[in-house]
């Protein structure tokens, strides 16, 4: 399986490239007023508005650095009612996609309820990987409510 | 990484191979050119690191904000590719690796018209057959020994249904995109074996590319013996 490596404050994470559908550069991000950090904006996603989730902001509560390895990542996302969603996630130094193995990954034998999005882990020469999965984040951060079920994103 | 790199910037010009030092790196001797060395690699992803240059984001709103290009969401990813004069594609998502073109040892008495012979991919042997001869191309390709220095014949080696298969193509053009709705019916002049094999046309700078059917082919070339 192919992974897409990401930073947030130096320690690295992956997302699997199957919910991705597009790695898009920087574009400019309308702010929302009263939102939450983490949220950075809505994009112009071919002519229709993508809410765009920082990560750094929601892991780590800094904004991600505009660079050029910071990309947003168009990701696909089942919910746990069968709707689909399509979201942009803010990522830094998101510029390497990884080849692992699903059999490589292993229970991290820690759980924190307030991350749920943080997966299973693997390990390489330059250290630990941790898995995001993407369905969860929504469900971190109130999906009834920043993201109502109405359109057809 | 701060650490090292600093130590490190700029070696491939002072004890690499663009030194004229007499005393080179002994990482060479492990990776034999500069490029396959970690340290030159991290040291170009270091151009990823800079900061936007003035109105970048501004330009990929440009891009980004199109809906002229297929969006990626209701599009099908292939890879087109030629034989002869005409142009074909199958589903990106069935390649496996597009090879330089090798020769294929033919088989002796093998009665199936379809196959070519076998042929070495990454060590190990695979039957390649012949896809001009499933699509009944008559067009040859205008430089049929492939000795020109401009020739682009390659071998795709495609996972149809979990069998792999080789082909030999005049030439691959690379990675598209096409809407299901986009595609047209195939000519009614071809043949009605090679119709079945045929989902639909679609253009694609300037050339009709026809979308192979996955399973019918598999279903063909499989039920072929030798």
């Amino acid at each position: 399986m192919l992974f897409l490596q990401f930073t947030v404050d130096s320690t690295r994470y992956v997302l699997a490239t199957r919910a991705i559908i597009e790695v898009v550069p920087l574009a400019p991000l309308q702010k929302q007023p009263n939102a939450p950090a983490h949220i950075a904006g809505l994009m112009n996603y071919r002519g229709r508005s993508l809410p765009v989730i920082d990560i750094s902001q929601l892991f780590a509560g800094y904004d991600s650095a505009l660079r050029l390895s910071s990309r947003i990542v168009v990701v696909k996302l089942a919910l746990p009612d069968g709707a689909q969603r399509t979201i942009g996630l803010l990522l830094e130094k998101a510029t390497e996609i990884l080849k692992l193995d699903e059999s490589q990954f292993t229970e991290p034998g820690f759980e924190n309820p307030h991350t749920p999005y943080l997966d299973k882990v693997t390990m390489d020469g330059q250290g630990m990987l941790q898995r995001v999965s993407p369905e969860n984040i929504l469900s971190a951060m109130d999906a009834e409510r920043l993201f109502p079920a109405t359109g057809e994103h | 990484m701060k650490q090292g790199d600093e130590k490190a910037r700029d070696c491939w010009n002072r004890v690499g191979v663009w030194a004229h030092a007499v005393t080179r790196c002994e990482r060479l001797q492990e990776v034999v050119h500069c490029r396959n060395c970690e340290i030159f690699v991290a040291a170009g992803k270091q151009i990823f690191e800079r900061a936007l240059p003035p109105d970048y984001r501004q330009e990929n709103l440009v891009s980004l904000a199109s809906t002229g290009t297929i969006s990626p969401q209701d599009s099908v990813s292939i890879i087109v590719f030629r034989l002869g004069d005409e142009h074909f594609c199958l589903p990106a998502n069935v390649f496996e690796t597009v090879k330089e073109s090798r020769p294929v040892h033919r088989l002796p008495h093998v009665k199936n018209p379809f196959v070519k012979g076998v042929v070495n991919i990454a060590g190990k042997v695979c039957l390649c057959h012949s896809l001009r001869t499933v699509l009944a191309v008559n067009s040859r390709d205008h430089d049929p020994a492939g000795k020109s220095r401009h020739s682009y014949k390659r071998l795709i080696v495609v996972n149809l249904d979990a069998g792999r298969y080789v082909f030999p193509v005049d030439e691959v053009k690379g990675m598209a995109r096409y809407r299901p709705e986009q595609l047209k019916s195939p000519p009614a002049t071809i043949g009605d074996e090679v119709r079945r094999l045929i989902q639909g046309t679609f253009q694609h700078q300037g050339e009709r590319v026809a979308v192979l059917n996955v399973a019918r082919l598999h279903h063909l070339l499989h039920a072929g013996n030798l």
